[in-house]
């Protein structure tokens, strides 16, 4: 799942003479949302304590509600100021840290442990019943009876599955 | 063969992309798996420079979810126009969307969740040409979007849940 042009993607950011403008979309956008977390976390956290609202913390900087899920809304819609105000309204103030980028940074090809196990050999495959018959997706049908047996023989579980 | 078989076959057979953040030094504390239509968006090759900066912000969009980072959800369709991560109408057919809504026009991805914490976003659409909540558009999208569900866990059924914690565990704030 990793692919080279992610690798190139850090690697650029660090050695490149000019860096891409997509590259820096990236770490703009990046940038922006770890600010708007910090209001996030610390309007979660004093919820989660004392059940503190927007409408209190609206109150606290003396504006509308309205405003404040505005600035809820979007990364784009709020600026370092009010970053500020918010976080003094929620008794807090931003701590901000550099990280140094290093060239592994882009080298990610990490999985969740799940997803690296073996793949299981059986693949489902989509079956639909009309009538008495089962059809596959080539449109050839056999009988129910047919499917039950022939599943059960080569170690197929049959699952039905009401879905949406 | 449960639906994380399921889902490592889809990944196996390229049908699926697994989208970890893009700095290894991230954690991963959320899983998103990319069908195509979304896997091109977000990795590329893209037709034209605009296209690709677009793409890469709804990558560090993306990576704030997988990282963990706090975001702002919604179970009830048209109450969710705040927040992160929204369930669309009808609550039963349990298609989500994230939304990024910076720079205009916005960008809206669709999907379903396959277990806590788990995302698997099918499709994409750009906000503007949806039209309103209640558009033709916007239907197709969720019928697509369920469409698509079958075509690859023809055998399982999206995650159902009562509260935001049965899809998110931890830093979720509800909208």
């Amino acid at each position: 799942m990793t692919t080279s042009q992610e690798t190139s993607f850090i690697t650029e950011a660090l050695t490149a003479e000019k860096i891409s403008e997509s590259t820096f979309a990236y770490f703009q956008e990046r940038f922006k949302i770890k600010l708007h977390e910090l209001v996030l976390t610390q309007f979660a956290a004093l919820q989660k304590e004392s059940g503190f609202s927007k409408a209190d913390l609206a109150r606290k900087v003396n504006k509308d509600p309205s405003q404040i899920t505005r600035w809820f809304r979007a990364t784009g819609n709020i600026t370092a100021d009010t970053i500020s105000d918010l976080l003094l309204a929620m008794g807090a103030e931003a701590k901000l840290d550099i990280a140094q980028l290093n060239a592994q940074d882009g080298a990610d090809d990490r999985l969740p442990d799940w997803l690296s196990a073996e793949t299981p050999t059986a693949p489902t495959v989509p079956l639909k019943v009309i009538g008495s018959n089962i059809h596959n997706l080539n449109g050839s049908a056999r009988s129910i009876g047919y499917i039950s047996t022939k599943a059960k023989a080569d170690n197929y579980e049959i699952k039905v599955a009401a879905c949406g | 063969m449960s639906i994380r078989d399921q889902i490592r076959i889809l990944v196996k057979d390229e049908r699926l992309a697994f989208l970890p953040p893009l700095l290894a030094s991230d954690p991963i504390e959320r899983c998103i798996f990319l069908a195509e239509p979304v896997k091109e968006i977000i990795l590329g090759p893209w037709a034209d420079e605009d296209t690709e900066i677009r793409g890469k912000r709804l990558r560090a969009f993306l990576d704030q979810f997988t990282t963990g980072g706090t975001i702002e959800a919604c179970l009830v369709p048209h109450l969710a126009k705040n927040a992160y991560l929204g369930r669309l109408k009808y609550p039963r057919d349990e298609v989500w969307d994230i939304r990024s809504r910076d720079p205009k026009p916005g960008i809206r991805v669709f999907g379903r969740f396959a277990e806590q914490d788990t995302f698997i976003a099918l499709r994409w659409a750009k906000r503007a040409p949806c039209g309103d909540k209640y558009s033709r558009e916007w239907r197709n999208q969720i019928k697509q979007c369920k469409a698509d569900w079958r075509n690859l866990f023809p055998a399982y059924c999206a995650l159902s849940g009562e509260n935001l914690h049965d899809y998110i565990s931890r830093n979720v704030i509800h909208n």
